[in-house]
């Protein structure tokens, strides 16, 4: 519910005006929450939404990781301009990857370790898919 | 080499953008106009993004993006940047997060396919 909570406050933030959205403040305020929960992800749900959700197996988490037997907290978050949204996160995850490692990126898709200070988390694995025909997200803190 | 800008568009002012893609890709755009049902390459392009000339590019630079889709697709002759100046007020309908412009369906893409016979564009290497 926190976690539910949480999306949608930073979407209500952040997104809510459909023309002019802040998808850098955005990107940067769901590490804080992946740095509360984990892991957070995100994949292009329908027409209008977005379907937010902390992945259940997440890699060298501490602590915070979900139960495999729960189900995995979730959050729709509906759009105007979804699939649009949904691309721009990723790309700012692929200019973050790109900006913090050696890594030659590709802004179409790409996986990396990155550091990233964001409240006692440094170490960050982010991967992404950004193509016309699927756009998806994972951040886990490490 | 740049090929030169068509012909100009009419006294409303005007905002230059560019798209980064492949150059089978940018002719095609160039050619087509945005059309979001238009399937260059096995993709559909359901939109059109770009961004302004100086940066900063906090979603990525068009000149990233033309090597990355380069590099995806090997057989489209390599990277190419297409170039457009935009009406201020079609601009004004896309969608803005911040060091991109992006043309959706509802959001300035149906305007910017009909005034696009009509816009200055040019499609060069980076």
């Amino acid at each position: 519910m926190i976690f539910e909570t949480n999306i949608k406050e930073l979407s209500d933030r952040y997104l809510a005006d459909v023309r002019r959205p802040d998808i850098t403040g955005f990107v940067d305020q769901l590490f804080r929450v992946a740095a509360e929960t984990g892991t957070v992800a995100c994949v292009f749900k329908e027409d209008k939404r977005l379907q937010f959700f902390v992945h259940s197996t997440p890699v060298g988490v501490m602590g915070s990781a979900t139960k495999p037997t729960q189900a995995p907290p979730t959050c729709i978050v509906e759009h105007e301009a979804a699939r649009g949204v949904l691309r721009m996160i990723c790309a700012r995850l692929g200019t973050i990857c790109k900006e913090r490692t050696a890594k030659d990126i590709s802004l179409y898709g790409d996986k990396a370790v990155i550091d990233y200070t964001v409240e006692d988390r440094k170490s960050w694995s982010v991967s992404f898919t950004n193509t016309p025909e699927r756009q998806e997200f994972l951040i886990e803190a490490l | 080499m740049a090929a030169p800008l068509s012909p100009n568009s009419p006294s409303e002012p005007t905002v230059l953008l560019r798209h980064g893609t492949t150059k089978l890709r940018a002719d095609h755009i160039f050619h087509n106009g945005p059309d979001p049902n238009l399937v260059v390459g096995g993709d559909t392009a359901n939109g059109l993004s770009t961004a302004p000339l100086g940066g900063p590019y906090p979603l990525g630079a068009p000149e990233d993006y033309a090597r990355g889709k380069a590099r995806n697709f090997p057989q489209e002759g390599g990277p190419a940047i297409l170039e457009i100046e935009v009406p201020a007020s079609i601009v004004a309908l896309a969608v803005h997060p911040g060091g991109e412009v992006l043309f959706l369906p509802g959001f300035g893409l149906e305007e910017l396919l009909t005034a696009w016979p009509q816009l200055s564009k040019r499609v060069y290497t980076p």
